[in-house]
C-alpha cells in the first residue's frame, strides 16, 4: 500500500474512528497513520472532540462511588504517602519512579542503567542505601545497620550483597517501604531533633531530602532511557526547590574550577515552568548582596540545568545564552557537573 | 513565585497528568469532580445499565490512574481521551453481551445480562439535560444524525450502520464523517460549510 492510498483509507475512516466504530484492524491502521500524518491528526483530534460532546454529562455516578474508587486505586498504585512539605518532591518522586518500574519487564531490571555501571536493580538498591542514612537518622531500623562515619560508597556495596538473593520485585518493595517510612516519620510533630544528616557530607535534614529526590528524580531517567519508558521532568514546584537547593551548594563546588578572583557573582536566569532568577557568589563564604552587578548573566532551561547540575548534560553542548564575561560564564558551566557527587 | 507558561487548557491537561503520575490522591478526586459526570453518562447512554455503567466509569479512573502516561496532552485534550476511554469500555461490554445474545439458541439472557431495553428512568431526571443533549445531533440532518446514533449510541461499526440504513460502506463512512465535522464546526463556532 503507498503513502497516498493509505492516507485515503485512513481519512475515509477517519470519522467511523471518531465514534470507535471500525474493526480493531482499522483502528490501528488509523492510529498509525494519525502518528504521522500532521491533518489526519488534527482532524482526528477536533473529531474526537465533537464526539466526547455527543453523550453529555448529565448523569452522575451514583453516591458512594468515589469511595469505592478511592479504595481501588490505592490497592492498584499506592499514592504518594503524606510528609512534610519538603519532603513532598521526595514522595512525589519516589511515586512517579515506583510508577516507571511496575512497568518494567524482568529483561529490563538488569540492563545497565544509563550514565552508571549499575544494572537497573542495582541502581534501585544504591538509591534505597544512600535513603537508608536518612532513615536511620531518623531512627527508623535499617538492613544492614549503618555503622557511625559509613562512607556512601561502602553502604552501596553493602546493600548490593543484601539484594543479591532478591528478586527484583523485594528490591522494588522494599525500596519503597523504606522511602514510605522516611516520608511518614517525617509527617508527624518535630521529634526528631536531627541537626543533619550525612550524605557524603552534612546536610540540613530539609536540604537531605531535597538531595534524595534530585537523585530519585535523575535516576528514574537513567532507568526510563535505558527501557525507553517514558518520563514527566518534577512538578514545576518541585524543580524550583531542587534548583534552589542545588545553586545554595555550587558555590562550595564550583570555587576550585574557577579562576580568582573569587569576589565575583554569577547570576543564573532559568527559564520555564519552576525557574527563576538566582545569584550564584563564587566564594561560598560570600553572601549575595541584594543588589549585586553579576560578572556574568547565564541564561538556559531550569530543567535542563538541573540535568546538568546531575553531570547528565554535556556543559559545551548544552542551549544557553550568555551575557557579560563569556569565559567566566563557560569556566563556571564546565564546572556546575561536579556538583552531581555531592549527595 | 515563580515564572509559569501554564495557561491554556492543554497546559492544564498536561498539569493534572503530571500532578496522577506523581501520585498526588488530590489530583484524582479533581480528575473525578471534573469527569466523573461525562464519563458516567456516555457509560450509562450506550450501557443503558446503571451497575454495569458505574463498573466502565470506576475503570476508566482506575485506568487513568495506574497507566497517567497513556494519556498524551500533544493528541488531544483530556476531556476528549476519557470520553473514549468511556466510549470504547461501554461498547466493548454492548458488543460481547451481544454476541453472547447471537449465540444463545433461545435469546434469553443469562442472569446479570445487559437489557438494553430498560430505561435507567431515575439517573435522566434532569428533563433540560435530557433535552439539550439531543441539540448538537438535532442540529444535523437525519441521514447524518441517524448514522451517528447508530455508531455512537447504539455500538455499531460503520459497517453495520450502512446495513442497517441500507446503504453503501463507502457511503456510511462518509456520513459519520461529515456528520463529525458538522458537530466540531459548530463547537469551533466557525460556520459549517453546509450549515446553512
Amino acid at each position: 500500500m503507498t503513502g497516498t492510498d493509505s492516507h485515503e483509507t485512513v481519512a475515509e475512516l477517519i470519522g467511523a474512528w471518531a465514534l470507535d466504530a471500525c474493526s480493531a484492524a482499522e483502528e490501528e491502521l488509523v492510529e498509525a497513520h494519525l502518528a504521522t500524518c500532521p491533518a489526519c491528526a488534527r482532524e482526528g483530534r477536533e473529531l474526537r472532540e465533537a464526539a466526547a460532546g455527543l453523550g453529555g454529562a448529565h448523569m452522575r455516578p451514583p453516591a458512594g462511588s468515589l469511595d469505592r474508587l478511592r479504595g481501588a486505586a490505592r490497592a492498584r498504585r499506592r499514592p504518594a504517602t503524606p510528609t512534610a512539605p519538603y519532603a513532598a518532591p521526595y514522595a512525589a518522586q519516589v511515586t512517579a519512579l515506583d510508577l516507571l518500574l511496575s512497568d518494567l519487564a524482568p529483561a529490563d531490571w538488569q540492563r545497565t542503567a544509563a550514565h552508571s555501571e549499575l544494572t537497573v536493580r542495582e541502581l534501585l538498591a544504591h538509591l534505597a542505601a544512600t535513603d537508608s542514612l536518612v532513615a536511620a537518622a531518623l531512627g527508623l531500623p535499617v538492613q544492614p545497620p549503618v555503622t557511625p562515619g559509613e562512607r556512601l560508597a561502602a553502604r552501596t556495596a553493602a546493600a548490593l550483597r543484601l539484594e543479591r538473593g532478591r528478586t527484583a520485585e523485594q528490591t522494588r518493595r522494599s525500596w519503597r517501604e523504606q522511602a514510605d517510612a522516611v516520608c511518614r516519620a517525617l509527617l508527624g510533630p518535630p521529634a526528631p531533633a536531627i541537626a543533619t544528616v550525612t550524605l557524603g557530607r552534612p546536610f540540613p535534614l530539609a536540604d537531605a531530602l531535597l538531595a534524595r529526590a534530585f537523585e530519585t528524580w535523575i535516576h528514574g531517567e537513567d532507568i526510563a532511557a535505558v527501557t525507553g519508558r517514558p518520563t514527566v521532568p518534577p512538578l514545576p514546584e518541585h524543580v524550583h526547590v531542587m534548583t534552589d537547593f542545588a545553586t545554595r551548594v555550587l558555590p562550595g563546588v564550583v570555587t576550585q574550577r574557577i579562576t580568582p578572583p573569587h569576589d565575583r557573582f554569577l547570576r543564573l536566569d532559568l527559564t520555564g515552568d519552576g525557574g527563576g532568577t538566582w545569584t550564584v557568589p563564587l566564594d561560598p563564604a560570600a553572601m549575595a548582596p541584594v543588589a549585586v552587578r553579576p560578572a556574568a548573566v547565564v541564561t538556559l532551561d531550569v530543567v535542563e540545568f538541573c540535568r546538568l547540575a546531575a553531570d547528565r548534560r554535556d556543559p559545551r553542548q548544552i542551549t544557553v545564552a550568555v551575557r557579560g564575561d563569556a569565559a567566566l560564564a563557560r569556566e563556571f558551566l564546565a564546572a556546575v557537573p561536579a556538583l552531581a557527587p555531592v549527595p | 513565585m515563580f515564572p509559569s507558561r501554564a495557561t491554556g487548557a492543554a497546559d492544564d491537561d498536561a498539569r493534572l497528568r503530571d500532578r496522577l503520575v506523581f501520585g498526588d490522591e488530590a489530583a484524582f478526586i479533581d480528575l473525578y469532580d471534573r469527569f466523573s459526570a461525562l464519563v458516567h453518562t456516555i457509560a450509562v447512554r450506550v450501557t443503558r445499565d446503571g451497575r454495569a455503567a458505574e463498573d466502565v466509569t470506576q475503570e476508566v479512573f482506575l485506568a487513568i490512574w495506574q497507566r497517567p502516561l497513556a494519556f498524551d496532552p500533544a493528541r488531544g485534550s483530556l476531556r476528549a481521551w476519557l470520553a473514549m476511554m468511556a466510549h470504547r469500555r461501554a461498547v466493548d461490554l454492548v458488543r460481547r453481551e451481544e454476541a453472547h445474545r447471537r449465540r444463545s439458541v433461545d435469546g434469553q439472557l443469562p442472569a446479570g445480562a445487559i437489557d438494553r431495553g430498560d430505561p435507567v428512568g431515575d439517573q435522566v431526571s434532569d428533563a433540560d439535560a435530557a433535552q439539550r443533549l439531543g441539540t448538537a445531533l438535532q442540529a444535523l440532518p437525519e441521514h447524518l444524525s441517524r448514522a451517528i446514533s447508530l455508531a455512537y449510541f447504539e455500538g455499531r461499526t460503520y459497517r453495520e450502520v450502512a446495513v442497517e440504513l441500507g446503504v453503501p460502506e463507502g457511503t456510511a463512512k462518509s456520513r459519520l464523517r461529515e456528520g463529525l465535522r458538522r458537530l466540531a464546526a459548530a463547537l469551533s463556532g466557525a460556520p459549517g460549510e453546509e450549515a446553512k
